[in-house]
């Protein structure tokens, strides 16, 4: 037998095979087929509408978050982590959140005059403080001054003069707590007082005035000339 | 649900079923496979893009269901032998007036039905898409995703095993057809 005939006889048995009477009931299938399309389309349909839901819910949360923490979320933060300090920051691109993730550059000693108040922020680890209120007479241009110790140990002074006005204020990490001496001269009045819910120690001689404090572990001095009490109390007041 | 789509289903029901049938050899699983390929076809009609090819197109995605469903059946589901192989056997040839068309209508016995329905996966797919639904061996190889190489070979030996039950066939065909002159 050639090729061409054993093709007939396979091409005219499937023939056979396939298009003979076959034992399914047409009209029960089909039904059975609307049925499951129908099935298929309400499964799809609840799969969007949770989808739709769980976007609603991200878009809430997005939003939620974005109101209630602009502040944190939006604006560079500083995050000392351990012995590395860590800037995150979070801003927004035109769609989406970016998070940001930089190391503090490595600080050695050493003494840093006539700086600006950010490179001072830059050499420090903490957060550091600026007076919002400065009474009328003072320079608002101030000098800073970094001393460097063994990071992140470091002294920071921000010093205000104009005139016979006179105002240093100083921050320094107080890592390990230890107890000291002041002296206190004759003639000099001390007296505590609780500002912002800070107990600040006050030390007055003629028109000489200092204040100290602690604050999450860094020790703030406050040397004043010729200020009248009420200015520094006002000055500590709206340190921000 | 469009009317043009239920035409479409009653079109080529049987001829789906019936190759389904020939994979899968259990009516409930060929069912399974037909009602599949179907809804696959209407959710993805969009994209058929020549409306003429709907034929090979609902073909391959039947074979692919039932291959689907024969992979995922073979080892736990009984597949029902000998009902498959009395129901393809028994296909009684349809009545016509031609003698001569009679005639060739016996050479098809049950013996090579019975052989037909024996081949086992991917030989009996290559029979029936190459035979009866008249695909090109590429289009084939695409369908079942083997390489043409294995449709050639897979289709040499499963015609080398049906000429084996066709001899005895043939000599009553060549009886026939000689008294018949």
């Amino acid at each position: 037998m050639n090729e061409e005939q054993l093709d007939k006889y396979i091409r005219n048995s499937l023939k056979l095979m396939i298009e003979g009477p076959v034992p399914i009931d047409e009209k029960k299938m089909w039904e059975d087929f609307l049925k499951r399309l129908e099935q298929q389309q309400e499964l799809e349909k609840r799969k969007k509408r949770k989808q739709i839901q769980k976007k609603c819910l991200t878009a809430l949360a997005a939003v939620l978050i974005l109101t209630i923490a602009p502040a944190s979320f939006l604006a560079p933060n500083k995050v000392t982590a351990f012995k590395e300090d860590i800037y995150q920051f979070f801003f927004r691109n035109d769609n989406e959140t970016l998070i940001k993730e930089t190391v503090n550059p490595p600080v050695n000693n050493g003494e840093f005059k006539d700086i600006t108040f950010e490179k001072a922020q830059e050499l420090t680890v903490f957060q550091l403080k600026y007076p919002g209120f400065l009474p009328l007479g003072l320079n608002s241009q101030p000098r800073i001054n970094v001393s460097v110790k063994e990071p992140p140990l470091a002294q920071v002074e921000i010093i205000f003069r104009q005139d016979d006005k006179y105002l240093n204020f100083g921050q320094k990490t107080n890592l390990v707590s230890k107890k000291s001496n002041i002296h206190i001269p004759k003639d000099t009045a001390v007296k505590k007082e609780l500002i912002n819910n800070v107990e600040i120690l006050f030390i007055q001689k003629d028109n000489f005035l200092s204040a100290f404090w602690n604050e999450n572990s860094i020790h703030y001095t406050m040397s004043c000339q010729n200020l009248d009490n009420q200015d520094i109390i006002k000055i500590i007041q709206n340190l921000k | 649900m469009s009317s043009s789509f239920a035409i479409l289903y009653s079109t080529y029901l049987k001829r789906i079923y019936s190759t389904c049938l020939m994979i899968l050899k259990n009516h409930h699983l060929a069912e399974e496979a037909v009602q599949e390929s179907f809804m696959r076809a209407y959710n993805n009609m969009h994209e058929l893009k020549d409306p003429a090819k709907f034929e090979a197109w609902i073909v391959s995605i039947a074979t692919n269901c039932a291959i689907d469903l024969y992979k995922t059946n073979q080892k736990c589901i009984p597949i029902a032998d000998n009902e498959v192989l009395d129901y393809f056997i028994n296909q009684c040839t349809p009545s016509t007036n031609e003698p001569l068309e009679q005639l060739e209508k016996l050479e098809v016995s049950k013996e090579i039905h019975l052989a037909i329905t024996k081949l086992t996966p991917p030989a009996d797919q290559i029979l029936s898409l190459k035979y009866y639904w008249d695909l090109k061996d590429k289009e084939i190889a695409e369908i079942l995703q083997i390489p043409a190489g294995t449709v050639k070979s897979s289709l040499y030996r499963a015609k080398r095993t049906l000429s084996r039950v066709l001899p005895g066939i043939n000599k009553d065909y060549l009886k026939l057809t000689q008294g018949a002159k």
